[in-house]
């Protein structure tokens, strides 16, 4: 137990970076690790409020909503980004030589992982977990059994998510190291997982097309359906203790499982991962190609992008679900059009969706962070800054170009929208979008980069930046979508879908401007 | 005193002698570099070298040996003073600076998800090396570090030696007119070490410089034509070899100015 605390200890005063906070000397350290806890207060805040208001008007019978809720999206992010997570926290940590040459027990670095990986993932569910809470008590009225209830489940929630992510990614791992491209193809099945999750998801819900409230609790229902220990989840929230012990003691049994087989296998899949393929022929020195500097640049940023699973199966999403999104919208566009025929305005905030998803999509918010030790390296190239932050934007742009251009194409064709007049906005739109959050990210990432990172996922899923940029990202959405709906009141829907293309272009330049402009003194002071 | 005249392209014509006298290929003045934070890691800092030259850097850990050399690439910026590389000044023409510099860290930290042969070719790209150039330059230096047969593989697979080998074939085939290396000796092999050693006494024979940190003062006292030594972030000796260590040896100078 002595070793366990220990262990954790050592990783908790790296966690959010709060060791760096309260001893570092350097305003922008200090800067950069309270930015993150802020984040994660004002998104809790807002989705507090958010809930709370929910929680006054859903009445006692659907009490258990909220938390079903936060469920579902710890269920979601939890299996959507923890696969890959389970690999780079679990088996590749930066300090596994040193953990493992001082004298404590083996199994006390794996339970502290394991442990890690679940606060992590609570401190994540942070943003949905206290609004739940509130709402609850708001609708059920105030008790302290029923406070201590919701407190105990808050507690077990993300236990049986981080168990089946856990073990997803032993799986994945155990396969992958047979392959020599282990990477390509543990990013290419951790995309899978979220896309097949959320198949279920939807197609268990029995009304897909109905009005807010309808889809809130369409997504409860699906939980219910695919996952049995809501039902206990929601019963607990009523009052049966039964469920209660039952939903806490899957969480223990998950937990404690996960732990016993990532003891028992650590070393074997760790040696596995660690195996290099065999070497192919030299024949790249015979026949050295040359390409020009940017194009180097980008192919680096590529093949660094594809190198971190983690990286990708969190920030990757965003196109993915743009691509489902636009097939989904060919196959159902008909039903969707007849379904909303009452509201015609719904119509055309679809396609809209395509700004969310490009707000949520964050590939450089990480991009300066994740060149770690290696900074030096773009540091002394003798080329512009402006060169190695063109390389970052663009690969974002490039990674999210065909999803952009397919759901250009294939939204308004599936909505019957006259494709001559909507194709070219919605392309500009979503490209716009699509600067807006490179620059946006990269911004935030050049501000407070961090390069002391022992696991991706410390920078991927808990940077400052990243969280800043997706608060942000909900925001503007939140903000941009109404603001385009009552546009369209007022104008056509064409002449509003103008002019979000103009001001998201008007943003977009001026933030790459900033970034052109920074970018040289920025890449100094790091 | 007259600069060395190097072209922004980095072409450049050099007589081939050691120690021109009054061309420098390297001139710090009064350099001064202070963290965040306030501890003051190099003051008043002044140097220079010249083609031909190289040059040892000396001194206990934290002295700001580090420092001054990131400073003197490019990679930190610093409060005061001047640096100028051939006649370049490293902050107003960064970019021409590194042009003609090669840096090799203390720490070999490379892209560990290119392969070897992918990495040079990244180097080649981003320096302009002509096409034709490249696989002889590439195979000279990787047979003579015996790394050839490596090149396909992951660098996450390269031992800490193989890094900074990998790290160091990086930094010649762009054949630099100035070489930094910090600590460049420490995890090499002995064979590997005799060889990085020729390779630093070709390049100041064609007219380079090189200018290295270390802590093993044997090795800087057969290879190096003259020596600095630093403490608390000031230069507090600076001359040719025979005039710092006189009739001790550089040990004993080092030691004795350590403990003062």
């Amino acid at each position: 137990m002595r070793d366990f605390i220990l262990a954790v200890k050592l990783y908790m005063k790296g966690f959010l970076n709060l060791n760096v906070a309260k001893y570092s000397k350097d305003p922008k350290e200090k800067s950069r690790a309270r930015s993150t806890v802020t984040a994660i207060i004002v998104s809790s805040c807002i989705m507090t409020f958010t809930y709370g208001f929910s929680g006054i008007i859903i009445g006692r019978e659907n009490a258990s909503l909220p938390m079903l809720f936060a469920l579902a999206m710890s269920f979601i992010m939890t299996i959507a980004s923890g696969i890959g997570a389970g690999t780079s926290d679990m088996l590749l940590f930066k300090d596994h030589d040193m953990l493992m040459s001082m004298p404590l027990k083996k199994s006390s670095i794996v339970a502290s992982r394991v442990f890690i990986m679940y606060i992590s993932n609570l401190v994540y569910l942070m943003m949905f977990l206290p609004g739940a809470v509130i709402a609850c008590t708001l609708s059920y009225g105030f008790s302290f059994g029923l406070l201590l209830r919701l407190l105990l489940l808050s507690l077990f929630i993300p236990a049986v998510p981080t168990a089946i992510s856990t073990m997803l990614g032993i799986i994945l791992t155990y396969i992958s190291s047979r392959f020599n491209a282990k990477s390509v193809f543990q990013t290419i099945v951790s995309l899978l997982f979220p896309i097949i999750l959320m198949f279920f998801i939807f197609s268990s819900q029995n009304d897909a097309t109905g009005g807010a409230f309808t889809a809130f609790s369409g997504l409860t229902d699906a939980m219910l359906n695919i996952y049995p220990p809501a039902v206990w989840l929601s019963k607990a929230v009523h009052g049966d203790i039964i469920s209660l012990l039952l939903f806490v003691l899957l969480g223990i049994l998950a937990l404690g499982v996960t732990l016993l087989l990532m003891t028992l296998l650590f070393s074997s899949l760790r040696e596995k991962l660690m195996r290099t393929g065999k070497s192919s022929r030299n024949k790249g020195i015979l026949k050295l190609g040359s390409s020009g500097a940017m194009a180097a640049l980008i192919t680096r940023e590529l093949k660094k992008y594809f190198s971190m699973p983690v990286y990708v199966s969190n920030t990757i999403i965003g196109p993915v679900l743009l691509l489902v999104m636009s097939i989904a919208v060919v196959i159902f566009g008909t039903t969707i059009s007849e379904a909303l025929s009452q509201v015609p305005i719904f119509i055309d905030v679809i396609p809209l969706a395509g700004i969310f998803i490009n707000y949520i999509t964050g590939i450089t918010t990480c991009s300066i962070s994740s060149e770690a030790s290696t900074i030096w390296q773009l540091k002394t190239l003798p080329l512009p800054a402006r060169y190695i932050v063109n390389s970052k934007v663009l690969l974002h742009i490039l990674l999210c170009a065909p999803a952009n251009v397919l759901g250009a194409v294939l939204i308004p064709i599936g909505l019957n929208l006259n494709i001559l007049t909507y194709t070219p906005l919605l392309l500009l739109l979503y490209v716009g979008s699509s600067v807006v959050a490179a620059c946006f990210g990269l911004i935030l990432d050049m501000r407070r980069p961090r390069f002391d990172w022992k696991s991706e996922q410390e920078i991927v899923k808990q940077g400052g930046s990243v969280m800043i940029f997706t608060l942000v990202a909900m925001l503007i959405s939140f903000i941009a979508i109404p603001a385009c709906i009552v546009l369209s009141i007022f104008s056509s829907s064409t002449i509003s879908l103008a002019v979000v293309d103009g001001i998201t272009l008007i943003v977009g330049a001026m933030l790459y401007r900033h970034i052109l402009i920074t970018a040289n003194k920025k890449m100094l002071s790091m | 005193m007259k600069c060395y005249n190097i072209t922004k392209s980095g072409t450049v014509n050099f007589p081939g002698n050691n120690f021109i006298k009054g061309i420098i290929m390297l001139k710090i003045e009064h350099l001064t570099k202070v963290y965040a934070g306030g501890k003051v890691a190099v003051s008043d800092l002044s140097l220079s070298i010249s083609p031909g030259e190289i040059f040892g850097f000396i001194g206990h850990n934290g002295a700001g040996k580090t420092t001054t050399i990131r400073c003197m690439v490019g990679v930190l910026p610093y409060d005061e003073g001047r640096i100028q590389i051939g006649s370049f000044d490293q902050r107003t023409d960064p970019l021409a600076c590194k042009q003609i510099t090669a840096y090799i860290p203390d720490n070999p930290a490379i892209y560990d998800y290119l392969t070897g042969i992918q990495y040079l070719k990244f180097i080649c790209d981003v320096y302009k090396i002509p096409e034709g150039e490249r696989s002889h330059r590439i195979n000279r230096y990787a047979e003579d570090f015996e790394i050839k047969s490596e090149l396909s593989k992951l660098i996450s697979s390269y031992s800490h030696g193989m890094k900074q080998k990998l790290c160091i074939i990086g930094a010649l085939i762009r054949d630099p007119k100035l070489l930094v290396l910090d600590e460049p000796f420490v995890g090499l092999d002995p064979k590997a070490s005799h060889k990085l050693k020729l390779h630093m006494r070709e390049l100041c024979s064609n007219g380079g410089a090189i200018f290295f940190s270390t802590h093993v003062l044997p090795v800087a006292e057969t290879l190096c034509n003259r020596v600095g030594i630093i403490k608390d972030g000031k230069l507090v000796l600076c001359g040719t070899m025979d005039e710092v260590r006189g009739n001790t040896s550089l040990e004993n100078v080092f030691l004795e100015l350590i403990d003062e």
